[in-house]
């Protein structure tokens, strides 16, 4: 695990506004901090030479993805609630998650290259002559699914 | 580059991201903050594809495309539910979206 | 001639059915004449067969169905001793007919009434015809349905509907036994048939244990319907009935089932040994009814305590090897004890149902011409020398006087004597001394009840002068052994029992009020009153020994053991569903904390797995 200066600069300030989206008091300053979090992450993808991809999750994310929220934010107005007692549960979850995430990317075989390479128009190939079929069925499967979490709402509402 | 670190560094990072992501995911209850939580948990795994896709021979970085796409409207429905729900009931806690438990 | 048979045994079903339905489309009454006409028909049949005899047995059968191997055949087998309990049946049954209408006039039923009594006179005859246990099973239990039907013909009544539940399952305790010796001669000796029974007996074709344990088992089923001991306390409950019910069936007909089915398989009984149990049994029984009778205050129970103690005399009869004595004595007692019935019914009936002797009183102004035939009833019943009950007792005495068994003479002879005292003493109670409140409105009963009275009389004073013709109608050639000494000490003590029943209920000169005011007496009082407790103690048995223990770990078996699994599959889903349930909790970040769990776990099985 070795990085340059910067690498963990970019790190603390990735986790600390993560950290500060979560946790602020104001959802605006969260949302801020949410926007500063995005930006960070691009600028990783920018440091590791993809510019387009950096591009794109500059573009969509801190800018759609956020006007959204901002957007959202105004229309419901601030709603802060005090972080419930299942806080402890989350914090211990997460960092189990992280020792465990950790451990595997030491201990598993990262550096063997995969069984067989394929390419992404390949893997899309696949994708559409294999599955688009069951995929449409899924689809519909879905869709009957909410339909029907639809109907059971509107009776409950209207016994109400 | 800017930027030096090694394939475990990056990981850590994304770990961290994905772990802070999860802890927002568990104890928030504001359904804004639980979009943030998986927001981060989406760029996470985003991060995971780039670094595999840069470091090593795995071209798995095209999917980032489709996940941010897959993100961005995602958002826009789950902040659409959001507002629908605040309409209708005027707050958006989501341990009090029941309607259909049995 | 087996087509009149068969058309015999129908045309009371037949007949039973008609007078049903025109009872109950047409007037109600109607159904007494149909009934008397079927009645009269089936008599002359019987008379008919009976006259069609000389020429040997009619024997007919056919294979009624099959299973598996076992092919269920029916058939008819009349030879004289099934004619003459047919003559029985119909002969007594129809006079019955008639004396019902006078009896039954209030009633509000009669095609009922008239329905299960032919329906029983018809199986009482189909009983007698055939030919096999089964056939004979199916009529048994016939008897018994139109017995449990007319004891509680009065259904309304609480008491009559539990007696007839009591004399159901009562006899049907007897009839499982009956069913099962059944199975037995049929699986392992192969055969149903009463003739081919007989007939491997006479062989000795199997082995005498055998044979005792189908007898025995037969044996028992004849105790249930023939009340005796220990199966007997249905009889005095089954007197709740109709008294033309009680004298057909419980007294005529029916309760001879079970005489009539050891007479008929009488070498079988013989060969296996079985005989001295039926002996037995019968002194027994004789005896506990003889003293019971003498303690009874009921007219109805005292005759249906004499008719248990006359049925055990034909036992000890049939026991001691002297089949025609047995049968002859039914024949008469039949008749005498039909005679006193109807008798008794006339007087209950114009008394406005008194049924307690006590109450009534100096009867014989009101009612002369039924005191006469109850005394004639009386005299026949107590074996005074004229009449036909005389021949067949003493007849019996001598049997057992023979046999030689001193435990089985001394409570025959006790029983046998004992009649007259009962006997008269009923009489005198009912007939004699001052009129009391119930018997000063009471008339002499109607012709239509005085003729088959008159009838039955007539029989009991006319059958000795044809018995030498009946015995060799029924037994052919049969030594019939005769002890003067002995018929002079019956007489002698016969003579001293009514003695001393004529000085306490005649003329008074003791009274037994002080002897039952006395601890000892009033206790023997109630125990021969009761029927030796022989009741109490199958209600003991069945409470403590049945439910107390079979049923009682039956029923345990069936709630906790039966209901228990299919409650317990329901609570253990019930309580299955109650815990998951608990996991749906419907709140979001519990199902997230679930899948980042199980996400947890995958990555521990997929990293040291």
């Amino acid at each position: 695990m070795a990085g340059n200066i910067y690498f963990w600069i970019i790190y603390a300030v990735v986790i600390a506004s993560a950290i500060i989206a979560l946790e602020a008091t104001s959802l605006l300053w969260a949302a801020v901090s949410f926007v500063v979090l995005l930006s960070e992450i691009a600028l990783v993808y920018f440091g590791l030479n993809m510019p387009i991809l950096g591009g794109i999750q500059l573009a969509i994310y801190a800018g759609g993805v956020t006007i959204l929220v901002l957007f959202a934010i105004m229309m419901i107005g601030e709603s802060y609630r005090k972080p419930p007692g299942k806080a402890v549960k989350a914090i211990v979850l997460s960092l189990i998650l992280l020792v465990v995430g950790v451990v595997i990317s030491f201990a598993s075989a990262i550096d063997t290259l995969p069984f067989k390479t394929y390419s992404t128009e390949y893997l899309g190939t696949v994708f559409v002559e294999r599955y688009s079929f069951f995929t449409i069925v899924l689809g519909f499967i879905v869709a009957a699914i909410l339909y029907m979490a639809n109907a059971i709402i509107t009776k409950k509402r209207e016994a109400k | 580059m800017l930027l030096e670190a090694d394939i475990h560094a990056y990981l850590f990072l994304s770990f961290s991201l994905f772990a802070v992501g999860v802890y927002g995911l568990l104890s928030r209850k504001s359904v804004i903050r639980m979009l943030f939580a998986v927001e981060m948990i989406i760029n996470a795994a985003n991060i995971n594809f780039v670094i595999f896709s840069a470091q090593r021979n795995v071209d798995g970085e095209i999917f980032t495309f489709f996940t941010i796409g897959l993100a961005a409207l995602e958002a826009a429905v789950g902040l659409a539910i959001v507002i629908v729900f605040y309409k209708r009931f005027g707050e958006v806690i989501p341990s009090k979206i029941k309607n259909l438990r049995w | 001639m087996e087509k009149i048979v068969y058309l015999t045994i129908a045309i009371f079903f037949l007949g039973s059915i008609l007078s049903f339905l025109v009872g109950k489309f047409t007037e109600r009454w109607n159904s007494f004449w149909v009934a008397v006409v079927t009645g009269l028909i089936g008599f002359l049949l019987s008379c008919y067969i009976a006259l069609n005899l000389h020429d040997g047995a009619i024997v007919h059968s056919f294979e009624w169905f099959r299973f598996g191997n076992y092919s269920v055949p029916f058939g008819i087998y009349v030879d004289s001793l099934a004619v003459i309990m047919a003559l029985i049946a119909t002969g007594i049954g129809f006079l019955d007919i008639v004396f019902s209408k006078g009896y039954m006039e209030e009633d509000e039923s009669p095609h009922r009434y008239y329905f299960e009594k032919l329906f029983f006179i018809g199986s009482m005859v189909g009983l007698v015809f055939v030919s096999n246990l089964v056939g004979l099973y199916i009529f048994w239990e016939g008897v018994g349905l139109c017995s449990y039907l007319l004891i509680g013909y009065w259904y309304w009544k609480k008491s009559a509907a539990e007696a007839a539940l009591k004399a159901f399952v009562m006899t049907r305790f007897g009839d499982v036994f009956m069913l099962a010796g059944i199975i037995v001669a049929w699986v392992l000796l192969g055969t149903i048939n009463f003739q081919e029974l007989n007939a491997l007996a006479v062989a000795g074709a199997f082995s005498v244990k055998l044979g005792l344990v189908i007898s025995i088992l037969l044996f028992i089923g004849a105790v249930g319907k023939s009340a005796q001991f220990p199966l007997f306390p249905w009889l005095l409950d089954a007197m709740e009935g109709p008294t033309t019910v009680s004298a057909l069936i419980h007294a005529a007909t029916m309760v001879n089932a079970g005489v009539y089915m050891v007479a008929r398989l009488f070498p079988f009984f013989d060969y296996s040994h079985a005989l001295i149990v039926v002996a037995f049994v019968g002194a027994l029984s004789a005896f506990i009814a003889a003293t019971g009778a003498l303690a009874h205050t009921e007219i109805k129970k005292i005759l249906a305590f004499s008719t248990m103690e006359h049925l055990a005399l034909m036992f000890v009869g049939l026991g001691v090897g002297s089949a025609a004595a047995g049968i002859f004595h039914l024949m008469n007692h039949a008749i005498f004890k039909a005679l006193l019935f109807l008798a008794a019914g006339a007087v209950i009936h114009m008394t406005h149902h008194t049924k307690d002797a006590f109450k009534l009183g100096g009867l014989i102004r009101f009612m002369p011409q039924t005191a006469v035939l109850f005394l004639i009833g009386i005299l026949a019943l107590a074996g005074v020398p004229p009449f036909n009950g005389f021949f067949s007792k003493d007849w019996i005495l001598s049997a057992v006087y023979d046999y030689g068994n001193p435990v089985i003479f001394g409570l025959t002879f006790v029983s046998a004597v004992l009649c007259i005292a009962y006997g008269f003493r009923l009489w005198f109670v009912v007939f004699t001394g001052e009129p009391s409140e119930n018997s000063k409105h009471a008339r002499e009963a109607y012709p239509v009840m005085l003729i088959p009275l008159y009838v039955l009389a007539a029989m009991t004073v006319l059958i000795p002068f044809f018995k030498e013709q009946i015995i060799h109608f029924l037994f052919g050639e049969v030594h019939e052994p005769f002890h003067l000494n002995l018929l002079v000490a019956t007489l002698t003590v016969m003579f001293v029992l009514f003695g001393i029943v004529f000085l306490i209920y005649y003329k008074r000169v003791a009274s037994t009020v002080k002897l039952l005011m006395h601890p000892l007496g009033r206790g023997i009082n109630d125990f021969l009153f009761n029927g030796w407790y022989v009741d109490a103690g199958i209600k003991w048995i069945c409470r403590n020994v049945f439910y107390g223990s079979i049923a009682k770990a039956v029923e345990w078996i069936d709630i906790n053991v039966v209901d228990g699994a299919v409650n317990g599959t329901a609570r253990l889903s019930l309580a299955c569903w109650d815990r998951c349930r608990k996991i749906q909790t419907g709140d979001v970040i519990d199902y997230l904390t679930y899948f980042v769990a199980g996400v947890i776990a995958v990555a521990l099985i997929i990293l040291f797995v």
